[in-house]
């Protein structure tokens, strides 16, 4: 008991230790994972990061020149980042944040 | 890289047992104080088999038991009393009987009483999982489909005689290809974007130069009886022939020339393709296949052929050429290249041409005629071209290599009029690029008043090939001269007369040639009664994956081939390109990305 | 009126002790409880089925979300057993690696648990503590790879990611603050008066009879049975002298005092595993596809987690059943609870750890395209 005690005053005149969110957030750290981004001039269509994909989450048209990524169905394991052969797929260091519908993004090839 | 080995105290013992006898195992294990871990089951049609996991102190125990799939199962939760959660979960899960469960749920253990059916399980959604396995692009791009990331692994694992009986499976020529392929695939080769693709056609000839002897044992099938006739004795002849003697049938070849090679041999000059290479692979083709080789002979009527045998392909290639349609053309001194070619590659001649030569003509036989010129001991060669560079179709592997012995190009200019003096006087206008005609490339227009001359001492006309076909063949030929056939059974107007190679498609390749005696052959092959050749192939049970560390075969520098100074080049006619040795076709080989993975 | 003498309760699925959904119905006497029917189901997701249909490397992620307190460990041994199957080699430093990781597991799951425990009980203030210390550790994960609970660091054949210079010295460090907070709670825990009026002489599970109805983890070790499957040395386990802790009180006291003084010893195995630890590479890939059956066991913070593994020779796995430790704990639930009192319920049911949603595997296959 004298412990908690101890423990409950020293609480008394500190900052709590809950992150006020939405109003403050917390620190992103380098290496957190959020929403991936693909840089279309490198990118050759190659297939490889939707045979690697475990939700199937990304959608690669070789003819069309686009890829359609939804970060709902993503995991965020990185996978698809570890397998690109030309480096063409980066990471946000923000987690993904909520949204009324599930979209998909696309990512385009310009001509 | 050292794995050490810990030591795991654990073993795993399998224990098969019969129904009846079941009983007696488990209690001999009770003894031993085993505890039960799970039971599962593996659904074999018919009957199933019971897997009974055990651990006993540290190791595991695993009792089979097989029953039919009607028989009820004993329960054997008097002895484990834990076990009737399990036994529970297989009655629900495969349907079966399990007779005797302390606490048995009746099949309510999945649901909840008053629940539909499905609601527990969410029914499948979305796309099947994507497990598809590629060809890989340059495989794609190849016009025979040849196999070529899989000879590129065999080099990589040490076994480049099994890449050369990868390459023959689809394209009987590697020695060949690998110095003569304008290799579609290395333009389609992923890392093509850092301008570092893959030199598969430099690993291809590497393949072709480890084996001791290009003469391989091959097992041919159980004589059919059925005669075959080959006219012609280039590429597309030799594949086709090569194929049907695999396949058992008896097939002659006949040849107009006294060797074998077609186009191979008098088009290609011999800095590119040594001949006795050539005669090589193309001697041990016709061995392995059983094949009656009849050289100097011309068919002339094919009505004959077709008596005397079941089948008959013509591959004749095309062997006449363009005219330039100027005055003079007629001149002493004008010669066609395949004239200046055949002299010097077939009859090992070399004539005197001076030492001024023109070349009017932008592909790749018009830089041969030039190449081959310098080493005649020409001072001043000039390649006339009526476009620019980037409408050239020549590679630019040759351009460079031609620009490297001291070849002039002039572009933009067409010749006028030649006459006849001491020396020939060639009249040349100046052109510019107006409106694209059919093929896509501008049109040539000539600038008015811009004509000038130069004298030279020879001119080689390069400006292409086209067909010429025996009016005694029958076939049915197009407007260009090009026989006509049906696409998919490579069959002429003629019943039981297949074509295939430049004669049917113009002047193109040595693979397209392969690709269409394989087709033939396979065509020719049904239509008498066998099974043909098989397509090609993509197991999933064949397994390829990549490096554990990416980063090794990410980013690496392409390992460019040796060649001979470009002084020593032009004082002879020996190989330009002198290949891989074994270090570098492996560091090579190794770079490949595997783009058919399946891991 | 002596025919209704019985009443049935039930409890669950949803209710404000439970972590997870489970259903059981008690047949009261009373106050006292007679009979226990349990009823499974609310969570189950098809995995297993699941696994049948994916491409064996895939299922690493899809094992990994059976549960989401306790998941690392079944990524591991899902690895392990396709491992034993392929014939792959895991290099040293990666068998030490995953020590580390199970065993940061362990400690994110037993903060969580004491949490809970105490907060079944009532004692709100311990809850909040301990899982304000938790917090670090789930930072720490962040930092190792991004996600505060799943790790996803598996690959067939050893680790995705390893641990440099930087990441070991936060580790050391910041274990060290939470190990120091949770030294001052010792005595809040073996001492405490009220803690201990709830849970001593609550749901006993003699000695005899515990390994007869399938108990495993500090279930059983807490009635004076010594086992424990990382006594078999896998992965880095037998270079590191491991010996499970055991206390002989039979009650759901000294099971939570059991899965205490693991939290030390999970503290004590990182920081060893860290100073051993060899230089080396992390992943050596496997060169065959499954073929042939496997099985690997590993320790999971409530127990024994079995994974039977077979393949057929292509990139599909033909069966994959999963036997996780809570499944093998209900029975000696059952018989723990009959004889109690009913105030007393959620203390036992907490006692045994459950983690409903890695139990609810089973496979109801009603369409054939399924």
């Amino acid at each position: 008991m004298p412990e908690m005690v101890k423990e409950v005053l020293k609480n008394l005149f500190s900052k709590p230790a809950t992150v006020n969110y939405p109003f403050e957030k917390p620190e992103p750290l380098p290496t957190t994972r959020g929403t991936l981004t693909w840089d279309m001039n490198r990118c050759d269509e190659c297939q490889d990061c939707e045979r690697v994909c475990p939700p199937m989450a990304i959608k690669v048209f070789p003819e069309e020149k686009k890829v359609e990524y939804s970060p709902f169905k993503c995991i965020y394991c990185l996978l698809c980042i570890d397998n690109c052969m030309q480096q063409a797929i980066t990471h946000a260091t923000i987690m993904a944040a909520p949204d009324y519908k599930k979209r998909v993004e696309l990512f385009e090839k310009k001509q | 890289m050292t794995t050490q080995q810990f030591e795991t105290k654990t073993k795993t013992e399998e224990v098969v047992a019969e129904k009846s006898e079941m009983f007696n195992r488990l209690n001999e294990l009770k003894a031993q104080g085993a505890r039960l871990i799970t039971i599962t089951a593996l659904d074999h049609g018919k009957e199933m088999e019971y897997v009974y996991n055990f651990a006993r102190d540290l190791d595991v125990v695993n009792l089979r038991v097989k029953t039919p799939r009607k028989e009820p199962m004993p329960s054997i939760s008097s002895l484990y009393p834990s076990a009737f959660l399990f036994e529970n979960e297989l009655q629900d899960l495969f349907k079966i009987q399990v007779s005797g469960i302390s606490v048995d749920f009746g099949g309510k253990l999945l649901t909840i009483e008053g629940a539909d059916d499905t609601t527990l399980v969410k029914p499948a959604v979305g796309p099947a999982p994507f497990i598809k396995r590629f060809y890989g692009r340059c495989r794609e791009a190849c016009p025979g489909s040849v196999n070529a990331p899989k000879y590129i692994r065999q080099i990589a694992e040490g076994n480049p005689q099994g890449g050369y009986d990868t390459c023959a499976e689809r394209a009987p020529l590697p020695a060949i290809l690998g110095r003569v392929c304008f290799a579609p695939c290395q333009d389609r080769c992923r890392q093509e974007i850092n301008d570092e693709p893959i030199q598969i056609r430099l690993l291809k000839r590497f393949t072709a130069d480890s084996m001791p002897s290009l003469r391989r044992k091959m097992k041919r099938a159980k004589p059919t009886g059925k005669k075959v006739a080959v006219v012609g004795g280039g590429p597309a002849g030799v594949g086709c022939a090569y194929f049907l003697g695999l396949l058992g049938h008896e097939v002659t070849l006949f040849e107009k020339g006294d060797r074998c090679g077609g186009a191979m041999l008098w088009g290609i000059p011999k800095y590119r393709l040594p001949k006795d290479l050539l005669e090589d692979e193309l001697q041990a083709r016709l061995e392995e296949g059983g094949v009656t080789l009849k050289t100097k002979k011309d068919v002339k009527n094919l009505k004959t052929l077709k008596k005397e045998h079941d089948a008959v392909f013509v591959a004749i290639g095309a062997l006449d050429s363009y005219k330039l349609g100027v005055d003079g053309e007629d001149n002493k001194g004008v010669m066609d290249f395949r004239e200046l070619l055949s002299l010097v590659n077939v009859h090992d001649k070399t004539p005197s041409i001076g030492d001024r030569v023109a070349i009017i003509g932008g592909g790749n036989s018009s830089i041969d005629a030039a190449r081959v010129s310098k080493r005649l001991g020409a001072g001043n060669v000039v390649m006339y071209y009526r476009r620019t560079e980037k409408e050239m179709p020549a590679s630019p592997h040759e351009i460079h290599g031609a620009l490297q012995e001291g070849v002039n190009f002039e572009y933009l200019t067409a010749p006028v009029k030649i006459e006849r003096g001491k020396s020939l006087k060639l009249t040349l206008q100046q052109m510019e690029l107006g409106a694209p005609d059919d093929s896509g490339r501008r049109r040539p227009v000539p600038i008015k008043g811009s004509e000038y001359t130069v004298e030279v001492d020879t001119i080689v006309k390069a400006i292409g090939q086209s067909v010429i076909v025996p009016a005694d063949f029958g076939v049915d030929v197009n407007r260009q001269g090009r026989i006509v056939i049906d696409e998919e059974t490579m069959q002429t107007s003629l019943p039981g007369v297949y074509a295939g190679g430049d004669g049917v498609f113009g002047p193109s390749s040595v693979i397209e040639a392969l690709r269409d005696g394989r087709k033939a052959a396979h065509s020719i092959d049904v239509s008498l009664g066998g099974k043909g050749l098989p397509p090609p192939d993509l197991e999933m049970e064949d397994f390829v994956g990549r490096p554990p560390n990416i980063e090794e075969i990410r980013f690496q520098e392409m390992v460019s081939c040796r060649e001979l100074d470009a002084e020593e080049r032009v004082k002879g006619f020996g190989e330009v390109e002198l290949g891989y040795d074994e270090d570098e076709a492996l560091r090579e080989a190794r770079r490949c990305w595997k783009c058919d993975w399946n891991e | 009126m002596s025919q209704n003498k019985y009443t049935v309760i039930p409890f669950g699925p949803q209710h404000p002790v439970l972590p997870e959904p489970v259903h059981l119905r008690f047949v009261v006497d009373e106050d006292k409880i007679v009979d226990v029917v349990p009823n499974l189901g609310y969570v189950h997701r098809g995995i297993e089925r699941g696994c049948e249909i994916n491409d064996y490397k895939r299922n690493i992620y899809l094992c990994e979300r059976v549960c989401g307190i306790c998941n690392y460990i079944h990524g591991m041994t899902y690895s392990e057993a396709i491992e034993k199957v392929t014939g792959a080699e895991v290099p040293a430093r990666a068998k030490y690696l995953r020590v580390i990781w199970s065993e940061l597991g362990r400690l994110q799951s037993h903060l969580l648990w004491l949490g809970l425990f105490a907060d079944a009980i009532g004692f709100e203030s311990l809850f909040m503590q301990v899982w304000r210390d938790r917090e670090v550790i789930l930072t720490l994960n962040e930092k190792t790879n991004g996600h505060r609970i799943h790790l996803e660091t598996n690959a067939i054949g050893g680790c995705r990611k390893d641990i440099d210079e930087s990441l070991a010295k936060a580790y050391v460090e910041d274990l060290a603050v939470v190990r120091g907070k949770m030294e001052n709670l010792r005595s809040v825990f073996y001492k405490d008066s009220a803690l201990r009026a709830k849970t001593e002489g609550k749901g006993i599970l003699p000695k005899g009879k515990a390994a007869f109805l399938g108990a495993v983890g500090p279930t059983i070790r807490g009635s004076g049975v010594k086992t424990d499957t990382r006594m078999t040395g896998y992965e880095a386990y037998g270079a590191l002298d491991f010996e499970p802790i055991v206390h002989e009180g039979e009650d759901a006291y000294s099971r939570m005092l059991v899965r205490y003084d693991e939290v030390f010893q999970s503290f004590d195995l990182i920081d060893r595993a860290l100073k051993e630890m060899p230089e080396g590479p992390v992943l050596n890939r496997n060169t065959k596809f499954p073929e042939g059956a496997g099985i690997a066991r590993s320790e999971q913070p409530r127990g024994e987690l079995f994974y039977y593994v077979e393949g057929n020779g292509t990139n599909k796995l033909s069966r994959c059943k999963i036997r996780t430790p809570t499944a093998a704990n209900i029975p000696p639930l059952v018989s723990m609870l009959i004889g109690n009192e009913v105030p007393d319920i959620p203390t036992i049911i907490h006692s045994i750890d459950p983690c409903i949603s890695c139990t609810e595997r089973f496979v109801q296959v009603r369409k054939e395209e399924n």
